[in-house]
């Protein structure tokens, strides 16, 4: 039990730590929340509100995301965030560092 | 809709004022974005058991809205090692402060049992009411200084930090062998002293054309003699043990606790007991006349003091010796 505690808790630090990578690739389109969370969901990286929102807000008090409040199709009030420039050039150096890292795993492994 | 509104004033109650409306319309948002799905996903209507169902999904308001906020110190890594030397200082003013009221306190007059455990008990609870005010105050400020002190400031000592400085490592264990060496010595002069010149302390002088005499030990004094030899004896020996070892092991701790713990009986009972101090009462009179009581008040309350001193001072060294005999267990 304690040992499947701990391999939990590892997976989680290994799932935190690709969570900006797999967030920034999917702001190259304006999402709002509630459907980034479904995009990531949709392609196998299912992550809980409580870890999303938090994190778009750090991102984009980093200048790596952009927001604005906006009403569509008489919906209500959502928040846009897309990916800004600065977050393009941190995305590709954090692919190419991710890269790196699963070939060497790979290699050790 | 009620449920959703009571939601998210909950959540508001957890979130600094700073972002709290605009981190309140985001999880509005998100709420609503979930409960529209739910409901056109399942073919059922917006009603509040679907709220309520979501809601239990989203977590409970303080969860959610310590996921925004930062881990928060009251005092943090930065301040600690500050605020632990602050605390270790002015515990030791304390201590030292109750140290001398007590000694006061238990000097005035020939004790009873119950008078000495009575002040004892007193205070002892003033110095923890001390202790706990002090530490209450001292908390406050470093958590102050905790939230006001820029943390730039800090960044800059941390880019000043170099390895070369850090303090060695000291071993617990490791005994220091000139303290023992003066201990033997002086424990050696003591057993001389009060065996081969019982009337060491007392001497004789002239002033004008008057003998002035210092007491010295009365009888009741030498009845407790034998104790302090054997007690004297065993320490000389515990000493010389570590100095030839040179570390502290689990039995020479123990031993040296017993050792102690014979010392505060001993001071204990003497204590309660008859004067330690043989006073010419009128001998004193005839020399200082009315000044005589204030003089002979001090002589009688000396040993008093001395003892109190050599009680809490022998208590703690065998309370320290405990702890890291203990925490040594732990470790090894």
């Amino acid at each position: 039990m304690e040992n499947n505690d701990a391999v939990q808790s590892i997976l989680s630090e290994l799932r935190r730590g690709v969570i900006v990578i797999a967030v920034l690739s999917q702001l190259k389109e304006e999402q709002y929340g509630y459907s980034l969370l479904k995009r990531l969901a949709d392609q196998g990286f299912e992550m809980d509100q409580g870890t999303l929102y938090p994190l778009l807000r750090r991102l984009e008090s980093q200048g790596l995301l952009q927001s604005i409040w906006r009403i569509e199709d008489d919906a209500h009030p959502r928040r846009y965030y897309v990916i800004s420039s600065a977050g393009t050039d941190a995305l590709v150096r954090l692919m190419n560092e991710w890269n790196q890292i699963v070939g060497t795993v790979q290699k050790m492994l | 809709m009620i449920i959703l509104d009571r939601y998210i004033e909950e959540v508001g109650k957890h979130l600094p004022r700073k972002n709290r409306s605009d981190i309140q319309k985001e999880i509005r948002s998100t709420i609503e974005d979930m409960l529209e799905d739910r409901a056109a996903q399942n073919g059922r209507p917006l009603d509040d058991s679907l709220v309520q169902e979501v809601l239990k999904e989203y977590g409970a308001p303080s969860k959610v809205a310590a996921s925004y906020l930062p881990v928060r110190y009251l005092i943090g890594p930065r301040m600690y090692p500050f605020f632990t030397l602050v605390l270790r200082i002015v515990f030791s003013v304390l201590f030292v402060i109750a140290l001398v009221r007590l000694g006061i306190a238990l000097s005035k007059d020939t004790l009873s049992w119950t008078t000495f455990l009575k002040i004892i008990g007193q205070n002892t609870m003033n110095f923890l009411t001390g202790i706990l005010s002090a530490f209450g105050n001292i908390v406050l400020i470093f958590a102050i200084l905790e939230r006001t002190m820029p943390a730039s400031q800090y960044e800059m000592e941390e880019e000043k930090w170099d390895p070369k400085e850090l303090n060695s490592v000291s071993d617990p264990d490791k005994v220091n062998r000139v303290e023992l060496i003066f201990e033997v010595l002086f424990t050696v002069l003591g057993l001389i002293l009060f065996n081969f010149y019982p009337d060491f302390p007392k001497f004789e002088w002239v002033s004008g054309d008057k003998w002035i005499i210092c007491p010295g030990f009365s009888e009741a004094f030498f009845q407790y003699l034998p104790w302090i030899n054997i007690l004297f004896l065993l320490q000389i020996v515990i000493d010389l043990v570590l100095i030839r070892e040179g570390i502290w092991k689990t039995v020479t701790r123990i031993l040296y606790c017993i050792i102690e713990s014979g010392f505060i009986a001993l001071a204990c009972v003497m204590l309660v007991g008859p004067s330690l101090i043989d006073l010419d009462m009128q001998h004193f009179q005839s020399i200082f006349g009315e000044a005589s009581e204030t003089i002979i008040a001090f002589f009688d309350r000396l040993p008093h003091f001395v003892l109190i001193i050599l009680i809490i001072v022998q208590s703690i060294d065998v309370m320290k010796m405990i702890w890291k005999a203990l925490n040594r267990s732990k470790t090894v």
